[in-house]
């Protein structure tokens, strides 16, 4: 990433700030009481000039301090909202608008002293007034509805809720680890059910010294207090009970307020208990934190297995309740995970309008592109590579597909060739279809072209379509006669699949000649976690990625053929290659005397069996990389951790054999 | 009776800057270990109400060295006194089992506080 | 490329220099005060000796390995007389000697140096930076000076900041080397929105 496009994550960021600054303005002329609407916008505020300071935007950062000192004064309630403060405030988000656009594309920047004064003048004015009779009771933790029934159903069960408002000595350092010792502390007598600010914010340390933590617990606050103020580094703790009347006082407060706002009230209610007052609809998140995440649910997974089979050993059913339990949560956090790292797929077809619209022109074709699902979501890693893929085929559409406009003309088509671009969901997987109506695939001329490449022997007289879409698909076959223009490098359709392979998907192909051709690329969702089928192989495990397994059979040594000096067996009238597994791997090879399990898997676009040790079974499992000094292994896709801490090999179908 | 603490840190010059604060106040020093191996072994000989553990340190680092005196005794009570600052690694002591962190340089009312507090 | 890779270590230099500084006069009970903004050169491996007071100078030297997301090595080298006015104001000898206990105090001294410098900079950059047990040696510059690299993945150049601090009215010069393996450094630009650097 170089400086420039920093510029423009800045100016992505600062825009959406401005964007809720707005909003919240608006929302707070309607409803001066909400304490969070202004909290909101003092954090923006806050937050923008911080970036700006960093960016080095001095003009932002001194006017966005001015707007913060503002809303600062109308947070603590030493400044009384009135028109004038609205307006004033609104003409400043114009203002601060101008001044980020003027400085992201580096033009002179407006006077805006005047608009400077004005929120001066504001300062001042609340300097002037006398001190809020309400000083210092605004911070305490507003009740969000869902964390009121909690406490109703406390205080039915015995316990009491108590607000505890936590100071930190001035100059603490490592602030939010300090507060994990609090939490870590409350925690042994009582259960943490809700913090102001939210824990995310305690986490970055994005408050002052100060932070209350709404608690049900059996202890008196006396106890609590003593406990918070026995932490180091803490100047005072104070408890104050929640009584069920506020509860539930509050509770139909927040109702009415809910119905006024019924739209937003449903994300709220989705929310996690301990949660800030608003939800943003959009986090940012670094990658790395992701990658993290994402790791350690993967180690998740692999405990839930351990329990789970250690359980299963035992005999104790109650416990099985617990695991469910377990399995239920770790499931769900799996996806929650997993949803992090998935991406739109507009990101890639974004490119393509473009890219058709330019080369029909060069073509000296009519085409037009229709997109649909482009805000289908699949893996970030997924998304990164199958934009080359995709742009190849659709390149072929364009070169072989599409007809010059009197040939459609004269086939009674419309002039103007349509190419169109699908993604959908099925199942696990991401669908992406790519169908045009062109010339179709010419079955013959496929033919000709693979006698002509060796591909098929002299003389081949029929072939069917099936046929044909294999032999496209075969490395050394490309009816594309120039490297063109786009990806120059004159990649063929054995490429395409390889990449789509190498994603742990398939790729098909569909033509009805003189009509259409449509291509389908099958995807999992996500690459980290994946269902495999586990065999054992010289008393190793080793694991199958599931969308490559065809079947499993059991054949007899007798069933062995040799064909050309290679084993094969016949399976339904077709001869397959066969191997073992344990073979291609570096193992002992199998003892082939006695009924041999087989795997019929597919690689590269052809079926053949591998022979293995025994089956184990279905499972999912965390795919590590092999990394470093193991670097690429051929047949081999990267390690799993088992249930029981072993480490299984995990199979690249693609490359297995040779 | 005063209570008696075991001081960790690798480098003699901290174990005696430690031990002149912790003797000045009244507690008394019944040990000085110079890495975790040491610590662990004469946490479970002198059995100290409190113990003060650098994380850096060579042989066995204080982490696992906290891990390991919560194993013998899960009541122990652990200040980690280290220049090692950085959250990832002070969370990681706490959840190991360490009661307060001190990020060195700290100053002798600090270390006070903490023997006050969590010895009591 | 040079340039901009030299701010950005000067930035870095900076920030991680302040907190070490504050972390140093703190253990001197406030008696020390920086006197210059940290001075980072990016100087031919050869020369960097010299800028550092010559080969043959007696010099401290404090150096760790770094482990973590950012791995390197790290150093915090002085003049002995230097080094001494330091050992004078930590322990309050007048005369100070280079004994166990010196070398104990120096080493501690370094080591909260150091470490208070990655400290600052895993905060910025939330990666974790874990320094090694400090290892100390007192000899000619050049000889420290391969100790502290043994292991180092040394280009050409070397960066090295000079900081210099006045103590109870006496100068102490200090230089503190902080060599990330190149594609740590990488990610560290990264992190700041700079690229190849």
């Amino acid at each position: 990433m170089d400086i420039s496009s920093f510029r423009e994550v800045f100016a992505a960021e600062a825009r959406d700030y401005l964007q809720s600054l707005n909003e919240d303005l608006l929302e707070f002329e309607r409803n001066p009481q909400d304490q969070g609407t202004v909290d909101d916008m003092f954090r923006a505020a806050h937050s923008l000039k911080g970036m700006a300071g960093t960016m080095g935007f001095d003009e932002l950062a001194e006017f966005t301090h001015e707007m913060e000192s503002v809303l600062d004064l109308l947070r603590t309630g030493e400044l009384q909202l009135t028109t004038e403060v609205i307006n004033v405030l609104f003409r400043s988000v114009d203002t601060l608008e101008l001044l980020l656009e003027q400085t992201i594309s580096e033009e002179p920047i407006s006077p805006y002293d005047e608009q400077v004064r004005s929120l001066k003048a504001l300062i001042q004015h609340a300097s002037l007034a006398p001190p809020p009779t309400t000083g210092g009771e605004h911070f305490s933790a507003e009740l969000n509805e869902f964390n009121r029934e909690t406490i109703k159903q406390g205080i039915a069960q015995g316990y009491q809720a108590f607000s505890v408002s936590v100071v930190l000595r001035p100059n603490t350092i490592l602030k939010s680890v300090r507060v994990f010792t609090v939490f870590q502390a409350l925690e042994q007598v009582a259960t943490v059910i809700q913090s102001n600010p939210p824990i995310q914010d305690l986490d970055d340390e994005k408050f002052d010294r100060q932070f209350v933590l709404v608690i049900l617990t059996k202890e008196s606050a006396h106890h609590i207090r003593q406990l918070v103020e026995g932490i180091p580094e803490i100047e005072s703790a104070d408890v104050q009970s929640i009584s069920l009347a506020e509860a539930g006082e509050g509770a139909e407060a927040v109702e009415q307020a809910a119905e006024e706002t019924a739209a937003s009230s449903d994300a709220a209610v989705s929310a996690a208990p301990i949660r800030g007052h608003r939800q943003d609809p959009l986090v940012r998140v670094e990658t790395e934190r992701l990658d993290k995440l994402i790791n350690l649910v993967g180690e998740l997974v692999i405990s839930r297995t351990q329990v789970i089979e250690m359980v299963k050993g035992g005999e104790a059913t109650d416990r099985m309740g617990a695991v469910d339990q377990l399995d239920r949560i770790t499931t769900e956090l799996q996806y929650a995970a997993m949803s992090l790292r998935m991406v739109p797929i507009k990101q890639v077809f974004d490119r393509f309008p473009r890219m058709v619209r330019d080369l029909a022109q060069s073509r000296g074709k009519e085409i037009n592109l229709e997109i649909f699902g482009e805000t289908t979501e699949l893996d970030r890693s997924i998304v990164n590579q199958i934009g080359d893929p995709l742009v190849h085929l659709i390149r072929n559409s364009i070169d072989h597909g599409i007809e010059p406009k009197e040939e459609r003309i004269a086939k009674g088509k419309p002039g103007a060739g349509t190419i169109r671009l699908n993604a959908r969901h099925e199942g696990s997987y991401i669908l992406i279809e790519i169908m045009d109506d062109g010339k179709g695939l010419d079955v013959n001329r496929i033919r000709d072209k693979a006698v002509e490449r060796n591909l098929l022997p002299e003389g081949t007289k029929e072939i069917s379509m099936g046929e044909a879409v294999n032999l496209l698909f075969q490395p050394g076959f490309s009816t594309a006669e120039i490297v063109t223009d786009l990806s120059g490098r004159g990649v063929g359709l054995d490429a395409v699949k390889a990449v789509v392979e190498s994603l742990s998907g398939t790729i098909s192909v569909e033509s009805e000649p003189g009509k259409s051709t449509r291509t389908t690329i099958k995807l999992p969702l996500t690459l980290a976690i994946i269902k495999a089928l586990l065999v054992k192989v010289d008393g190793e495990t080793v694991a199958i990625p599931i969308q490559a397994v065809r079947e499993n059979i059991q054949i007899e040594s007798e069933q062995i053929k040799t064909v050309q000096q290679r084993p094969v067996i016949m399976l339904r009238n077709e001869v397959l290659p066969l191997y073992d597994l344990a073979q291609c791997l570096g193992f002992t090879p199998v003892d082939t005397s006695g009924p041999l399990p087989v795997i019929i898997v597919e690689v590269r676009g052809s079926k053949v069996g591998f022979i293995v040790e025994d089956l184990i079974g279905q499972q999912e499992i965390v795919i590590k990389s092999l990394s470093g000094i193991v670097g690429d292994i051929k047949g081999v896709a990267g390690a799993t951790i088992l249930g029981n801490g072993r480490i299984a090999l995990i199979i690249d179908n693609s490359t297995l054999i040779g | 009776m005063a209570k008696t603490v075991l001081i960790t840190d690798d480098t003699a010059f901290m174990r005696m800057t430690l031990r002149n604060v912790i003797e000045k106040n009244g507690y008394q020093v019944v040990g000085e270990a110079s890495d975790g191996e040491e610590a662990v072994a004469l946490y479970q000989e002198l059995q100290p109400d409190m113990v003060t553990m650098d994380i850096t340190m060579p042989k066995m680092d204080g982490i696992t060295a906290i891990k390991e005196i919560m194993k013998i005794d899960p009541k122990a009570r652990i200040i980690v006194c280290s220049a090692m600052g950085q959250k990832p690694m002070v969370l990681e002591a706490l959840s190991a089992g360490a009661k307060d962190f001190l990020v060195k340089p700290f100053d002798a009312e600090r270390v006070v506080e903490s023997l006050r507090k969590i010895g009591s | 490329m040079k340039e901009a890779r030299l701010d950005f270590l000067r930035e870095l230099a900076n920030i991680g220099t302040g907190h070490a500084t504050t972390a140093l006069s703190q253990m001197l009970n406030g008696r020390l005060f920086q006197l210059v903004v940290p001075d980072a050169q990016m100087l031919p491996f050869t020369e960097a000796a010299e800028y550092m007071g010559g080969a043959e100078q007696v010099v401290v030297g404090i150096f760790i390995v770094i482990s973590g997301d950012v791995k390197g090595h790290m150093a915090f080298l002085q003049p002995l007389e230097s080094a001494l006015v330091l050992l004078r104001l930590l322990t309050g000898i007048e005369q100070p000697e280079l004994d166990e206990l010196g070398r104990s105090a120096l080493q501690e001294l370094g080591n909260i140096m150091v470490t208070s410098y990655l400290n600052a900079l895993s905060t910025m950059t939330n990666l974790l930076m874990v320094p090694s047990v400090p290892g100390l040696a007192i000899d000619m510059a050049g000889a420290v000076w391969e100790s502290v690299l043994a292991g180092a993945q040394v280009t050409d150049e070397v960066t090295v900041i000079r900081t210099r601090f006045s103590a109870d009215g006496e100068d102490i010069e200090g230089h503190i080397l902080f060599l990330p393996d190149h594609e740590d450094f990488e990610k560290v630009a990264r992190l700041f929105g700079l690229g190849e650097l």
